[in-house]
């Protein structure tokens, strides 16, 4: 009796033990809890990532008192910065032309900003503000194999804040020099089985303060500004919408011809749309639909001999007409992507993207032109041995007027420890010339021609550019090895760089009517190295250091017009941030950073400025109330980018007042 | 003939050793909350013991008539049942610790599914391997006010941010506490911490690179960073000392938490964050003594 109890017992421990085991979690947890951070969904931590990043996250953006957007962009190593107007903000990774922003990706919240219409990431037009963002995420190198075309010297990736990160009421109120007044209101809740932001913002300033002859500048901007992000999930898909509209108003300076102040009008609306499917833990689909739209009205009136605009019968030596800088630009965006992780040696992204981008202008192009681009793109993440690990990818694009390209990119690394990696990368990118480029048929209709001669009232103006059909997409090859390491035990991440890139096939000369000239003429060889350092040893300090070294070089190859220097003086031959924060335990916040730049622009300028902010934050029942002082110095005498950049005091000034319930 | 009585005498043997067998154990009437194959496990686990004789039932409690001396209820759904007056002893065994103190149990006890705060802490220093980190802790219970103060005293290095949470939204609370800490603690309060809003804290958790530490292994398994957690033969040995001490001295044991316990942790998570952790065996190891095995 006893041995057979014995036995029944022994064998019910031993299936207890068997059956067990794998199940023993199902006891435990009675409420079936889904998993949240999926395989799929969790990203490469940054030693594995197949490109070198810098993050820019919400305390540096709180600590470096910035309040433009693209002065951001001065944290990061290599990336230069600069205003052509108090309203035109040029960034670009490694300088090159400073003309336009049209060498990198931009995208907000995974949707693309580049205008197709005007070839440009226009950084004023963009309906967000610059308390909207929690994180930027920049790719420091050429990722045309991710991203697409466009995203030619880099990208940058701004993540605006979650609906359910931020306080249910917002008000910020910032004022200052060059009469920046800036008013922000943001409110979030719940909102049908999800949260929703929503953001009302008014932004102002006079921009530059004089020309170099003394004279004063009109580059004043203004814009009211509402955007709204709303997230959901719906059984096993996750729902994201964005939708933003901004109306905004910029003037300029008067050229010889003009009688009234060019003003122009713009008008920004998007709507973006994102849904992720987990199919499984390890396979995850991602939809996504984005549309944005841009109409700007651009009128002013000109005094010119009639003969300008082709009417030699009119006795007037001048006459007054009305022109138009008129545009309209749309664009479309459905990407679909899939994740799959086959096992955890294994991971492949695959996907298609098709663009459809639309621009109309009587001006630019005397009708309306639109461009479609199809996109197939994929990476393979393959650990071949525990320490190595290979990323093989690529993008094979397709558009009408441009052709086939495709852009591969490789990248290996040596996992030295599970913190500490080394990594070499090759990658390829194009930049496919935009509609003004390839399709321009450029000339001014003037209208209302006054005083008229035999009721003639209209012209055409007699001088015309026309696109370069033949244009093929500018390249560019890179090689990097770089290294990076994530010291955990003292909070401190490094990255350093060494790079070598080729840049071929260069639009380079200047887009303007009197001299429209877009060929592939010029080369570009740059190579340096650069380095980053963040440090947070606690939540009280914050210590963020970067610098670049880079040595540039164009030359062409071609017997087309080529100047040089277009290409490298928006590449500071030796650049430097500091930024360096500290939170009492009373809540005073005092930061200081520092932005260094050799010369760059036509002028060359160099820029070497000091910011500090201090702040206090007070709590008051549920909500906080912040008061806040920023302060920044230019050391040394000369204008900003261009000769006529200059800003009267060297000290600007900021208050500001920021309450969070 | 000798075969005959021989027989009969181990039959007369075997009938007096049952009686004696039926009058001295224990009858423990074993409620599961669902008909499970691992609950059914659990409970003849339980029965291999042989101090008592088990009777397992599903969801209900037996009939007047069937009823055995000792009840021992499973999972919190049944809670409800320790109101019976039919049983001189009462346990509730895997419930979580806040559920159990919302109503007076007469003549009952427990053993809890959820870890205490304090041995959560104790994985957090290990982790961290007795470095300075800052802490938040969402509440909604007042009793977690004396048991956050004290582990404040006892653990100088780490500087605790806790909040009561009241507002309807529970979300944002808790997404503010993840945005201004390095590590979200979990207490075990499953109005906080549930599958409604698990989906939302833990993508915030990883949008701001937070550690989320606890409150159960679904989490863990779901998202969150690490938890100390007990096995199922873990919680069997438990309540059955707790058993038989109240068949040896006819006291009940106090509520407790189980005594023994490991580590779990989430790698792929960690992976993610950047965190390179040894193994669960070697974290637990590193707790200091006095925390049993």
């Amino acid at each position: 009796m006893q041995r057979r109890l014995l036995r029944r017992s022994l064998i019910i421990c031993t299936c207890t033990l068997i059956l067990c085991s794998p199940l023993e979690a199902e006891i435990w947890n009675t409420d079936d809890l889904p998993v949240v951070l999926t395989p799929a969904r969790l990203k490469q931590s940054r030693s594995e990532v197949p490109a070198s990043v810098s993050v820019i996250d919400r305390d540096m953006i709180i600590a470096s008192g910035l309040k433009e957007i693209p002065e951001l962009f001065r944290l990061i190593p290599g990336t230069s910065v600069g205003a052509r107007d108090g309203w035109n903000y040029v960034v670009s990774y490694h300088g090159t032309n400073y003309r336009d922003s049209r060498r990198m990706q931009v995208l907000i919240d995974g949707r693309s900003v580049y205008q197709s219409g005007l070839a440009t990431v226009d950084w004023s037009d963009i309906p967000i503000t610059i308390h909207d963002i929690e994180r930027i995420e920049v790719v420091r190198g050429p990722s045309s194999a991710s991203y697409g075309a466009n995203a030619f010297l880099g990208v940058i990736n701004i993540i605006t804040r979650h609906p359910t990160d931020v306080n249910a009421y917002e008000i910020n109120i910032l004022s200052g020099t060059e009469n920046t007044e800036n008013y922000r209101l943001s409110y979030a809740d719940e909102m049908l089985n999800g949260n929703v932001r929503v953001t009302l913002a008014s932004i102002q300033d006079d921009g530059f303060d004089i020309d170099k002859n003394g004279a004063e500048r009109f580059d004043s901007k203004s814009s009211k500004i509402i955007n709204s992000r709303y997230e959901t999930l719906v059984n096993n898909y996750s729902i994201s919408l964005g939708a933003g509209y901004k109306t905004g108003e910029i003037t300029d300076d008067f050229a010889d011809e003009d009688v009234t102040q060019p003003i122009t009008k713009t008008d920004d609306y998007y709507l973006s749309t994102k849904i992720e499917k987990e199919i499984s833990e390890l396979h995850q689909l991602a939809f996504r639909y984005n549309f944005s739209a841009q109409k700007q009205i651009h009128r002013w009136t000109v005094e010119i001999p009639p003969f300008f605009i082709g009417i030699n019968d009119n006795p007037s030596p001048l006459v007054l007409a009305d022109a138009n800088e008129d545009l309209r630009v749309n664009r479309q965006d459905i990407d679909l992507q899939d994740t799959y992780i086959w096992n955890d040696k294994l991971k492949t992204v695959a996907g298609v993207h098709l663009k459809k981008s639309r621009v109309s202008s009587e001006t630019y192009y005397g009708k309306t032109v639109d461009s479609n681009n199809y996109q197939l793109f994929f990476n393979i993440e393959k650990n071949i041995i525990e320490t190595f690990t290979i990323n093989a990818g690529g993008s094979y694009e397709y558009e009408q007027n441009v052709g086939k390209n495709f852009s591969p990119r490789v990248s290996v690394h040596y996992h030295i420890d599970n913190n500490h990696s080394l990594r070499a990368i090759y990658s390829e990118a194009i930049r496919t010339p935009d509609l003004l480029e390839t399709s321009a048929n450029w000339t001014y209709t003037a209208r209302n021609v006054r005083p008229a001669n035999n009721g003639r009232t209209e012209g055409t103006l007699i001088q015309s550019a026309s696109g370069n059909p033949n244009l093929k997409p500018e390249k560019i090859e890179s090689r990097e090895i770089g290294y990076y390491g994530n010291f955990n035990q003292y909070h401190l991440q490094w990255d350093v760089k060494i790079f070598f890139d080729q840049l071929e096939q260069l639009i380079s000369n200047s887009i303007s009517l009197e001299r429209f000239n877009p060929v592939n003429s010029g080369n570009l060889k740059q190579s340096g190295i650069e380095t980053e350092i963040d440090y947070r040893p606690n939540r009280k300090w914050l210590i963020h250091f970067s610098y670049a070294y880079i040595k540039s070089k164009a030359y062409s190859n071609s017997d087309q017009a080529f100047t040089p220097n277009t290409e490298t003086t928006f590449t500071p031959k030796n650049s430097a941030s500091a930024l360096l924060s500290y939170k009492t335990d009373d809540n005073i916040q005092i930061s200081f950073s520092q932005y260094y730049a050799r010369e760059i622009g036509t002028s060359q300028n160099k820029y070497s400025r000091s910011d500090m902010r201090v702040s206090k934050t007070m709590p008051f029942k549920d909500s906080e109330i912040e008061l806040s002082y920023s302060a920044q110095f230019r050391h040394d005498e000369d204008s900003e980018l261009l000769s006529s950049n200059i800003y009267r005091d060297d000290y600007r000034q900021f208050i500001g007042i920021n309450l969070r319930y | 003939m000798i075969k005959l009585i021989h027989g009969l005498f181990i039959a007369t043997l075997l009938l007096i050793s049952t009686s004696a067998y039926s009058e001295d154990m224990f009858i423990v009437d074993i409620v599961l909350p669902a008909k499970n194959s691992t609950l059914e496990k659990l409970s003849k686990k339980i029965a291999e013991e042989q101090n008592f004789i088990v009777h397992t039932y599903e969801n209900q409690l037996p009939n007047n008539e069937d009823k055995g001396d000792i009840l021992i209820i499973v999972s919190e759904n049944l809670l409800p049942l320790l109101k019976s007056n039919s049983y001189k002893a009462k346990f509730a065994l895997y419930v979580n610790s806040n559920e159990y103190f919302k109503s007076q149990h007469k003549n009952a006890t427990a053993l809890f599914s959820d870890q205490p705060l304090k041995r959560q802490v104790l994985l957090i220093k290990s982790i961290f391997d007795n470095k300075k980190v800052q802490l938040g802790i969402a509440y909604q219970d007042k009793t977690y006010e004396k048991i956050i103060d004290d582990i404040s005293i006892q653990n100088p290095l780490l500087t605790i941010n806790s909040y009561e949470i009241n507002t309807p939204n529970i979300i944002r609370s808790v997404t503010k506490i993840i945005q201004n800490n390095d590590v979200l603690l979990t207490t075990s309060e499953n109005t906080i911490y549930n599958s409604d809003t698990i989906r939302p804290i833990l993508l915030s958790s990883y949008r701001h690179q937070t550690l989320v530490i606890g409150p159960t292994e679904g989490f863990v398994k779901a998202g969150a960073l690490a938890t100390v957690l007990s096995t199922p033969d873990q919680y069997t040995s438990d309540i059955v000392s707790m058993v038989n001490y109240y068949i040896d001295t006819k006291k009940l044991p106090a509520p407790q938490y189980p005594s023994n316990f490991a580590v779990k942790i989430n790698y792929s998570v960690a992976e993610s964050l950047g965190l390179t952790l040894p193994s669960e065996e070697e974290l637990r190891r590193r707790f200091p003594d006095g925390e049993s095995n």
